[in-house]
């Protein structure tokens, strides 16, 4: 008997996913924690209380601290 | 660039920090660990900070977030930062830690892929509600 486990379980289902379903199946397995909690961003800011600014916050918070910080430099 | 006393507070999700510190090194965990110890007793110096790509060139979309190198100034480790308002200040909240580049063939996700797929998440339904 040929034993399997579930890593290769897992890629052969991935296998038969379509290309074009790829990203989400990505996208919500990158977001599971250790712990199978929502790691993902709207998860986290909600946990925290925040709220995400405007366009207009974040280009009025980069010509305030713009100048004090490093530049961004391509990498990411 | 010189100190300007201008830090901002920062708040490390814990589920996200231990997912991210669990498939780090030895040697990642620890500098991570000094960098939250430092950055969460405070702030972050603006001095630190740099903008994220919106677009990097690996295709993450990285917007309204900030970076640190760990350790300061040009560890090989990296920590995301999404910049949020909270009861109107502004405060960062920890997106992904991780490595900053891998080898070549290596097919693990650096901390810009880590943090983008959390962020891509918000762009994607924000998009939706723009439609």
């Amino acid at each position: 008997m040929k034993l399997v486990t579930m890593r290769e379980t897992a890629q052969t289902l991935l296998d038969q996913v379509p290309d074009d379903e790829l990203d989400d199946i990505v996208r919500f397995l990158a977001c599971r924690g250790i712990s199978g909690t929502d790691i993902s961003a709207k998860a986290i800011i909600t946990r925290g209380g925040g709220k995400e600014l405007t366009p207009q916050q974040w280009e009025a918070f980069i010509a305030e601290y713009g100048p004090h910080m490093l530049p961004p430099d391509g990498e990411g | 660039m010189a100190d300007t006393g201008i830090r901002f507070p920062a708040r490390f999700d814990p589920d996200a920090w231990e997912t991210d510190l669990a498939r780090s090194t030895p040697d990642g965990r620890t500098a991570a660990e000094t960098a939250k110890v430092d950055y969460e007793r405070s702030g972050v110096p603006a001095e630190r900070l740099r903008p994220c790509d919106p677009e990097g060139r690996d295709g993450n979309r990285l917007e309204n977030c900030l970076k640190v190198y760990v350790p300061h100034p040009a560890g090989k480790w990296g920590i995301v930062f999404m910049l949020l308002e909270i009861d109107s200040r502004l405060r960062l909240e920890f997106m992904g830690f991780g490595m900053r580049h891998h080898p070549k063939n290596a097919h693990a996700p650096n901390v810009y892929d880590l943090s983008g797929k959390r962020v891509a998440e918000i762009t994607a339904r924000d998009l939706r509600e723009k439609k």
